[in-house]
Parts: C-alpha cells; structure tokens; sequence
C-alpha cells in the first residue's frame, strides 16, 4: 500500500517513538478519517483537565476553541470544551485552568450564547475561585465598547480569585494573528504550570489536525464560488440577493449556516491611498511574513474603509498632530466616524516609510451572511441576503459600505458586462440556529430587515423535508412597495399552505409599525402556537431582538406565566433560538 | 298596443310643464313596471358574470382585501368589482419585469374614476378634487377624461377608502364610472350655458341617478357604512344581480355641437329645442367604438335613430332600454355583449317594439338636428345670462402635480366665484363668472403667464386625443397619451407648410383598439398595434356623423408622416369651400365610407 519511501518514513518515526505516543499517533492517523465532526480525543490522555469555554455568536469562537482544543491535545493533556450555554457553572469552582474565548456584540454586550455565563459570573452566587485562566476577547474596534464583554469577564475572574495565566488578549475583526498567538502563549503556559513537556511531534498544524471536522475550504483557504445571480432587491437602498454555486467546493451547509464572503475594496479609492503614498502599484510589501503587492493589499488584504482607533494611534508615531488627535479618544472617535484612511491622510500627511502606513491597518474581515436557501431544495446553490451597508460620510455624503459597493460592482460586471464573477467565500456553522428535528413542530419566525434569510432557507427545508408542521413568518422593512423581500414567494408559499400564516410590518408606509407591534397584535394566536410547542426563532439586529423579547415576555405574563423564566427555559430546551447580529 | 293612463297623462302636457319638469330637482322614481330578471346563471355564462353572480352585489372579497397587508393589490374577483366603484387596479407596466426578478408582486396601484354627471363640479369640490391628488396619490395628478369626469392615478390600496371619504364629504362619488353598468352620463357643455343646456344637464344628472346600483356595497366597503343584516337588502331593481352584460354608456348632445360624440354612445339623446327651452330629445341607439384587432365579428359602430321623446320621458326611456339590453345582451361572450351588438342582432324594429311595450308609449318620429363641430370653445365667451365663461386647453386632459395649471385652478377655486366644467374634449371650463370677477380670474392665470387666449394653437392640436395607455393601462399595446404630442408637432409642421395650421382637423390615438379616445371618429384615428405601430384610420366627418375606415395597418411614424402628408397637399389645393379634411378624402376617393366591419379589419 505504501511505497518503500514512505515505509522507510514511517519506521524510522515509530522507532523514535514510545508507547504511549505509538498509542497517541494510531489515535491520531484514525482519527483522520473519521467520518463525524466530533472530536475524539486521543486515547489514554493524563490528568489535569483544562476546561475551554467559548461564547460567540459567529462560530469564529469555535473554530479558536477547536484549534486550541486540538493543540492541547497535543500535549497529551485532558481537555474539555463547552459552549458556554452548555456549561454548568456550579463546575467553576473546581475548574484547574480554564480557557475562555468570548466575543462582544452592539454596545458591550455578550452573546446569547453567554448571557446565563456572564450573568452568574457578576451575581452574588458566584463562588471563589482558585482556577488558573486565559481569555481571548474578540471584538470589533470600531465599536465604542471594544471588547468589552472579555474585559468585563476577565476583571470578574480576578475579582473572584482567579489567576491570569496570561495578559487578557483582544482580537479585532482580523482575529487570526492575535488568536495563533495567545493559543501558542496560552499552551507554553498551561504546559509549564503542568510540568508537560512539548511533543516531539510540534509541526501539526491545527487545521492539519482534524481534518475530519474541517471542510477542505475554510478561512485560510477561501472557495472561489462562480456568481449565478445577483439581483439588486431594491434599488437604490442596495440590498443584494445573489446565489452562488457551491458545486465541486465539498461545502454541504445546513440552515441557520452562514456564508462569509471576502470582499474587496474600491479600485478608486485603493489607487488613491497607493498615489497619496507613493506607492507603486505592483511594487511587493511585507507585512507580518506575508509578502504581496501593494495592488493586492490595499485592494483585497487590507481595511482601507474604515480605520479604527488601535490604526489611528499606530499612524499617530508618525505625524505628531496626528498623536495629539489620537491622545483624545473622544474626539478621535467623532473624527474618524465617516472617514476612510484616504481622508485622513489627507489630513495628517505621513511623511515617513509609507509601507509602514499599511502595517499599521487592520486586515479587511469577511462579511457574514446566513444563507437564504436550502441545500435540499437547491442543490449546489447557496443564496444570500446581503443587506445594504450604507453609512453617512463625515461630509454628509451617504457612502456605499465596503461590502454592499463590492456587490454592487459584482453585479454591474455580471449583468451590464456579462463578465463571470467568483466570490471567495467559506462556511460559518451555527448550531445554535437550527430547524426542529420534528417535523410536526410548529415554529414561529421573527425576521425583519436582512432578518429574513434564514427563514428563506428554513420554510425551504421543511418544504423538502415534507414537514407537516405549521410555519409563521413575522417581516418587517419600511416600505412594502419597494422592501419587501421575496414577497412573491412568500405570496407563493402562502398560497400553497407552506406558510401557514405571515405578519408584515412596514414602518415607513404612514404608520411606524414594527414587528413587535405585530407580535401583540396576534398575541392571543401566538400564546395558543406557544402551548401547542412551537419554536420561536428569531433573527436580525440586536435592537430588534431586545424588543422582540420583551414583547414575548410581555406577552407570557400577559397570559399568567413568568415571563423570564418561561423564555429562559425555552432558550435553554432550543424553543427560542437567536442569531443576532 | 295600450298606453296606460299614467303616460296618457304625461303626453297631454304642455311642454312647457315637461321643460319645467325636468328643469326641476326633483328626482323622478324609477319606473315601477320592470324588474330584473335573468336572476339565474346561464350555464354558458363569462367568467366576469359568475364573479357578479358570486359577489353578493358587488361585495365579494374587496374589503379583505384591502386589509390584507401582504400585497398592495387585490384578488381577481376584486378587481372585477371594484370597477363597478369606479375603481381599476393597475400597475406600472414600465417596471413589470424588474420587479419580476426582484421578487416583487407589480407594483399596484388604483385609479379611481368619479362620477361627475354633465362634467360639472363645484368650486368646493375642485379644491377637495385638487387636495386628494395631491395628499393621497403617488403622483399627484388629474386626469379629465373623454367622458367629461376625472380620474385619479396611483392611489395605493391603503388611501383608496380615505380618498373616497374626503370625496363623499363633498357629494361625490364614483359609484358605477366603470364596470358593467350605465356609466357617467355626459352633456354638451356649449350653447353657451343657455338655458336649453341647464335642461339637457338636468336630464343628464337625472338618468344618472336613476341608473345608479342601489346595493350598499359602497357605502359599506369604502365609506364605513354598517351592513344591515336585520332589513334585507332592496335589490337591484333595474340590473338584477348580474347587472348588465357590458358597460354601458349614455350622453346628451346639445346641437349644433357634437362633441360628445353622440353617436358613439350605447344610448344618445339629442336635444331638440331653442336657446331658451327643451322641447325633447331625438334619442339614437347602438352606438359603441370599441373592437378587437382581428376579430372580425368587432366592428365600430354608429348608433341608429328611434325616435323623440319629451324630455320628461327620457329617463324612463333610458332605464328600459337599460333593462333591453340587461334581459337580450350578450353574457357569455364578452366581446359580444355590448348593446350595439344586441341591436345589430335585434334589430331596430324589434327593439322598438320591446321599448314601446315596456314604456306603455311610443316615440314620436326624430325631429330634424344639425351638428356643425365637436371642437370646445376656448378662451372667454358670454353665457346667455350675461356671466362669463373661460374655456382652458389641457392637453389631453393631463393636470401633471404642481404644473402652473393647476396651480390656477386651484387658486381660481379659492376665490368661490366660479364653477368648473369639464368638458368632453378633457378640456377645463371655469363657468358663472360674474362680469365683476372676470379680472380677478384672469389675473390668475397671467399671473402665472398662462394666456387665456388660445387662438395661437393650431387646429389640430385643439383636437388632438389620445387614451392614457403606457404604463397604466394594462390594454395598451401601444403608446397614446405619452406619444401622440411628439407626433402631432410634427404634423403641424406638415400642416403649415401648406397653410392648414388653423383647419380644425380631429386627431385620435388609443394604445388598444378598444376605443377610449374614439379614434374611429377621428378624421386621422390611430390604433395602436404594437409599440411604436398603428393602424391608420381616415375619413371621418369632422362632426361624429360618419366613421372612418382603414387605411393602412402597422404603420411607424414615418409611415404616417409619408402618407399624411401628401394628403396635407391634396387636402390644401383641391378642398372645396368649408370642407372639412375627413369629407375631402372621401370626397376625393382616399378613404371609403365603411358599410360594414370588414373596412376596419385588414
């Protein structure tokens, strides 16, 4: 089977090899095959047991718990990971060394999946605690509240006795480098609090070790999807449906999955920062190891849009007006909110090594979209709703966000150009945001705005699946003449009986009519759908879903039950299921 | 045949107690005799009569509809009903197909078409007229159509029961300005606002209302009213509960003016009298324009005489002829049904004799009549009372948001010192000014530099009319109303180069063939085909009293111009004195008095 080159390989490693590693490595090579995405861990691992709790609602908090899970592992230590929501805090006090990846969403706040977590942490039941800790924040630093649920956690750790095993990490949207390094200084410290020596074998790569659980395309390795179809939904608000084929990429998603898409930058304003710099188009830059021209950063590497604070006091060494700004956070705050990194070099001309401008950036993030369709009822295709991103440049100008500009030019050059257009993309999973395994469940979906895609992939699904159960749909937009998205389907479905029931608020046709207001309006048919064990899931901002639940609990105890703790409970058994963002 | 005391009477009047009569406002009660019948459905009945059959008078699924919030439109048995309220869903075909592949139903919206008997309107119900286009439209316009009323354009499904509210405050109302029952009944606003045309109008009004619906579905549905389950429902005394078989359409013609086109109407009454009193109407019947390209058992038609009546006998005489064509028309094919066709098969000796027996009289034979034109006094006349009358141009009827005209209607409404009359050309009258007042309004108008003097406009611009057409109307083959300004700047320079730009040569062009501009009374009629071609029809009389026929089929505009224009030529060297274009080119072997359906089919 093999051939004797490879034979040789393979005997002179075994013979360096002792038995305990023999055992590990059979695990290991097994393991590589291993049809379900579990992790199986190693065989005969020792004590102590490090605990990995993660909280975020992307899945990029998984993915570091994985990879740190895997490397741990690799030390041959016992470790055990939970999504925090799963977890039972009455654990925490006996916890040795605990990791914790947790991300901050909208003003400060945790993630649904870490509400409960958080909440016990800063409660008076909390106990003392004598765990050793590592926390890796993640977070988006042109948010006021920067990671703050992290910072948050991490002072409460202290609080309670626990003991930094390292400095707290904070992760912008760019997390990778950040992430790589606290999990390498994270696990040295582990190590050596455990008196573990390394492995010999150190060159495994985390995406190298479970193979199984990872699709061939990931982050690293985008899949450069073919564009079938984009469709501006409602010009000129600039909201994008567009379908994808995901034919040959391996990549099976389910609904409640999202897809993220690496946009690119405007060429225009790429050209301009490269002339403000004097930086020659295909002139090659180094940054972090990684080496490619100045086209390639500043049009697909790099976030040229949006500099954050952390970019403006790295730029501020050089030019000292610059520093002076970036001493105020409070202003630089209101400076740089409309201002892309053209308009403050602008401003602050740089006179030093302009390739060092660019190092000071932050990596351009892809964009997250919950897939709007059903692979069963859409073979090889993945939709999307890509709602507009739209913000008011500091001249008052309305401007084109990073993502919905690079869709828009997409769909200029495929149907005004006829040009075949590919996406780099990749698949986020969210197990929190699934269908019922019952198909006689009902299940009431609240989804405004962009809100609505998943529901698109769920009444989809339950159609392939012949779920018998009932389905209600709650949509919202602003004007239904122009922003109500796949009302002929919806039409279509309802007519057919697929939809059982639909409830349409439109704030902008006279009346401010929201959702919420619909959820009242109907409260009595909603309560009678809750007793007959429907799953309420809910999906779009975080403003949206924080009125959504007060009107449920409203409505709860408007019918005798305690509102919170019947919300709690359904959250808790996967009757009320989020995805906000 | 017996005629009944009742009408013995009625004949022994003096017509001078007739004119009185119908002068006064006093509404004569329906004839008592008739009743609908027909109440069962015909097995071999239209799609559109089991819809009235199953609409419970005209209610169906309108008011569910209107609260359902998932689409801005309304089912199909709806959108039949709702013409029956004078309302017709449309939607912007323009946009049709981009809002197809952007998941997006069309975009609806409604017109709503109001009664307006005679064309006349207060003061106070322009500005209540003016104010709902402006508040509850999506564009804001008027549109005065071909039957002297006035449509609104655009309302979304949400406004439609505000705006009629606000209209009901001011007694109007669009019960029955379109579907399958007598529509609005028109009246030649000209002779100078005599005496005699306050006559024809009060008869006009009087058969308006005698042939109204009498279900509540209106007032229930759009004005709130409570449905009375306890009292049952009078029912429909004239139409039954399938009403008519086809629209129906009635106008009073006031010699020497055609310009309502009397003899394109289901039912004429022409009157017959002096300046100062109504002596009786010549009534003629089975006129209706509309046909479809191809089917060959289409065909225009001009209506037929059968006789006079006294002006206190016409609203009786229209409500039976009414219940004629509800108990012979058509109901199983559509494009059959309107009673031009049920007269061509009757014919007029059977209907007469119908008529006679239900009415318990007969008609006397017609009086004499001469029509001289169909184009509206413009600019500023003296009416028989010594006030003043200012005739306004509005190019196909079109009051656009905000344009100055409409600005100085609005402001000449204000001042409460005239009254509006819309006319059958979609021109605009302001009537009643008194001789103190006249400056005042004029001022309006100049103040904006808008003249009161339309002299300078060429004849055939003052009788151009086109059909609203693209994008709304979901017939339109063609293009009309957006269209036909281009192509008649270019005639007029045709016409001019051979000194014609004063002869008042009628243009008409619709988007379909059904006839809404009465194209097939147009000295030039154009029907539209395709986008961009028409059918070109000639030899029209200039006064509505003989059809024109085919002559060319599919034409572009160029095709047009090419053949007008050496027309144009003949036209200005050989015409004999106060020959009219349409009589010259029959005279002159270019177009043919058509005799039967075959010369407006190719």
């Amino acid at each position: 089977m093999l051939s004797s080159e490879q034979l040789n390989t393979v005997e002179t490693l075994v013979k360096e090899l002792d038995e305990r590693q023999t055992i590990w490595l059979s695990g290991y090579l097994s393991g590589l095959h291993a049809p379900a995405a579990t992790l199986s861990p190693p065989p005969a691992l020792p004590t102590p047991t490090a605990t990995i709790l993660y909280g975020s609602q992307s899945g990029n908090g998984k993915s570091i718990a994985d990879a740190l899970a895997a490397t741990i592992q690799q030390r041959r230590l016992k470790v055990e990971m939970f999504s925090m929501n799963d977890y039972k805090t009455a654990r925490l006090k006996k916890e040795k060394f605990l990791f914790i990846i947790i991300s901050t969403h909208g003003e400060g706040e945790p993630p649904d999946a870490a509400t409960e977590f958080y909440q016990f942490l800063h409660s008076a039941r909390a106990p003392k605690l004598t765990t050793a800790y590592s926390l890796l924040a993640l977070g988006d630093s042109s948010y006021e509240k920067f990671c703050q649920t992290g910072r948050d956690i991490d002072g409460r750790l202290r609080e309670l006795g626990a003991v930094a095993l390292t400095e707290l990490a904070e992760c912008d949207l760019d997390f990778e480098r950040v992430a790589e390094q606290w999990q390498a200084t994270a696990v040295e410290s582990l190590a050596q609090a455990t008196q573990v020596s390394p492995p010999r074998i150190t060159t495994i790569k985390s995406q190298i070790v479970l193979p199984s659980s990872l699709p061939l395309y990931n982050r690293q390795n985008p899949f450069h999807a073919p564009v079938l179809r984009i469709l501006p939904l409602n010009p000129p608000r600039h909201t994008f449906h567009l379908e994808l084929s995901l034919e040959e990429s391996g990549l099976n998603y389910r609904p409640g999955d999202s897809l993220a898409i690496f946009p690119e930058n405007s060429m225009g304003l790429a050209q301009q920062i490269a002339e403000a710099l004097s930086l020659s188009w295909h002139e090659e830059i180094e940054i972090d190891n990684q080496h490619a021209t100045v086209e390639e950063w500043l049009l697909r590497r790099l976030d040229i849009a949006q500099p954050t604070l952390p970019v403006l006091s790295r730029l501020s060494e050089m030019n000292s007006d610059l520093a002076i700004l970036a001493a105020d956070t409070t202003k630089a705050r209101a400076y740089l909110s409309g201002r892309n990194l053209l308009d403050v070099l602008n401003d602050f001309p740089l006179n030093q090594n302009k390739a060092a401008v660019l190092r000071c950036l932050r990596q351009l993030t892809p964009r997250l979209y919950s897939l709007a369709s059903s692979a069963m009822a859409r073979e090889g295709e993945a939709h999307l709703l890509a709602a507009r991103d739209v913000y008011q440049n500091f001249s008052g100008m309305m401007q084109l966000g990073v993502c919905s500009s690079y869709l828009n030019r997409l769909g200029e050059n495929l149907n005004h150009h006829n040009e075949e257009q590919t996406v780099k993309v990749f698949l986020q999973s969210n197990e929190n945001f699934r269908l019922p395994d019952d198909n006689s469940a009902p299940i009431i979906m609240i989804g405004p705005g962009a809100g609505v895609a998943p529901f698109r992939a769920f009444v989809e699904e339950r159609e392939a699946r012949g779920a018998d159960g009932k389905n209600w749909l709650f949509f919202g937009e602003r004007h239904r003449r122009h922003d109500f998205y796949y009302q002929t389907e919806w039409q279509t479905h309802l007519r057919r009986g697929l939809l059982s029931r639909m409830d349409v608020a439109f704030s902008r046709d006279g009346h401010k009519v929201y959702v919420q207001d619909k959820l009242r309006l109907q409260q009595k048919l909603l309560w009678q759908w809750l007793q007959d064990g429907a799953v309420i899931y809910v999906c779009g901002s975080i403003r949206m879903a924080k009125d959504v639940h007060e009107t449920l609990r409203e409505i709860i105890e408007n019918f005798g039950s305690n509102g919170d703790e019947q919300l709690k409970n359904m959250q808790e058994t996967g009757r009320y299921q989020r995805d906000v963002y | 045949m017996s005629i009944d005391s009742n009408n013995d009477k009625l004949m022994n009047k003096t017509d001078e107690q007739l004119s009185a009569e119908a002068n006064a406002a006093v509404q004569i009660p329906p004839p008592k005799t008739a009743i609908a019948k027909g109440e069962e459905l015909a097995a071999d009945s239209s799609a559109v009569e089991k819809i009235k059959d199953r609409s419970d008078y005209l209610r169906g699924d309108i008011a569910t509809g209107l609260e359902d919030e998932l689409s801005g439109g309304l089912s199909e048995d709806a959108q039949v009903l709702i013409k029956f309220h004078g309302i017709y869903q449309q939607d912007n075909r323009d946009i049709r197909a981009v809002r197809a592949s952007q998941k997006l139903e069309a975009d609806y919206s409604f017109m709503i078409r109001l009664r307006v008997p005679s064309g006349m309107l207060t003061a106070e119900q322009w500005l209540t007229v003016d104010s709902v286009a402006a508040d509850l439209t999506e564009n804001g316009g008027i549109r005065l159509t071909t039957r002297q009323t006035l449509q609104f354009h655009g309302a979304p499904k949400e406004n439609l029961r505000s705006l009629l509210q606000s209209c009901a405050q001011r007694l109007l109302d669009s019960i029955a300005a379109c579907g399958d029952v007598n529509r609005n009944v028109m009246c030649s606003p000209h002779a100078n606002l005599s005496p005699l045309h306050a006559a024809a109008a009060n008869t006009a009004a009087k058969i308006s209302e005698a042939l109204l619906p009498t279900s509540r579905a209106y007032y229930e549905i759009w004005l709130g009213e409570e449905k009375l389950a306890a009292a049952p429902e009078i029912k429909e005394p004239l139409y039954g509960k399938h009403y008519l078989p086809r629209k129906f359409k009635i106008a009073v013609a006031v010699p020497p003016a055609n310009d309502v086109d009397i003899y394109s109407q289901d039912i004429g009454f022409i009157a017959v009298g002096d300046d100062e009193q109504l002596h009786g109407f010549n009534v003629v019947i089975g006129g209706g324009l509309g046909m479809t390209h191809g089917d060959r058992a289409t065909y225009p038609r001009l209506g037929d005489a059968l006789g006079f009546c006294q002006p206190s006998q016409a609203v009786d005489v229209a409500w039976h002829l009414a219940a004629i064509q509800r108990d012979y028309g058509n109901r199983s094919n559509r494009k059959q049904s309107r009673f031009k066709y049920t007269v061509a098969r009757l014919g007029m000796d059977f209907i007469t004799k119908e008529l006679t027996q239900r009415l318990g009289f007969s008609l006397s034979p017609s009086k004499p009549i001469q029509f001289t034109h169909r184009s509206d006094m413009l600019g500023w006349q003296q009416q028989s009372n010594g006030n003043w009358s200012l005739g306004l141009f509005v190019a196909n009827g079109r009051l656009a948001t905000e344009t100055p005209l409409k600005q100085s209607l609005r402001e000449a409404a204000a001042l409460s010192c005239c009254e509006f009359l819309m006319t059958p050309n979609q021109n605009i009258m302001l009537t009643n000014i008194a001789d103190k007042n006249r400056a005042r309004i004029e001022a309006v108008f100049t103040r904006r530099n808008l003249s009161t003097d339309f002299s300078d406009l060429s004849g055939l611009h003052k009788n151009a009319m086109a059909c609203v057409a693209f994008p709304t109307c979901p017939l339109a083959m063609a293009e009309a109303e957006r269209y036909l300004p281009s192509l008649v700047e270019k005639l007029e320079a045709e016409l001019s180069a051979h000194g014609l730009q004063k002869e008042a040569i009628s243009i008409r062009m619709t988007g379909c063939p059904n006839g809404c501009a009465r194209p097939y009374l147009g000295e030039i009629g154009l029907v539209g085909k395709s986008l961009g071609r028409y059918n070109l029809y000639l030899g029209a009389s200039a006064t509505g009293e003989r059809l024109s026929s085919l002559v060319g089929e599919n034409y572009t505009e160029a095709n047009i111009i090419a053949t007008l224009s050496p027309l144009f030529a003949e036209y200005a060297k050989q015409r004999q004195a106060a020959e009219s274009f349409g009589d010259f080119l029959i005279r002159s072997g270019t177009a043919k008095i058509p005799t039967n359906a075959a010369d407006f089919h190719p």
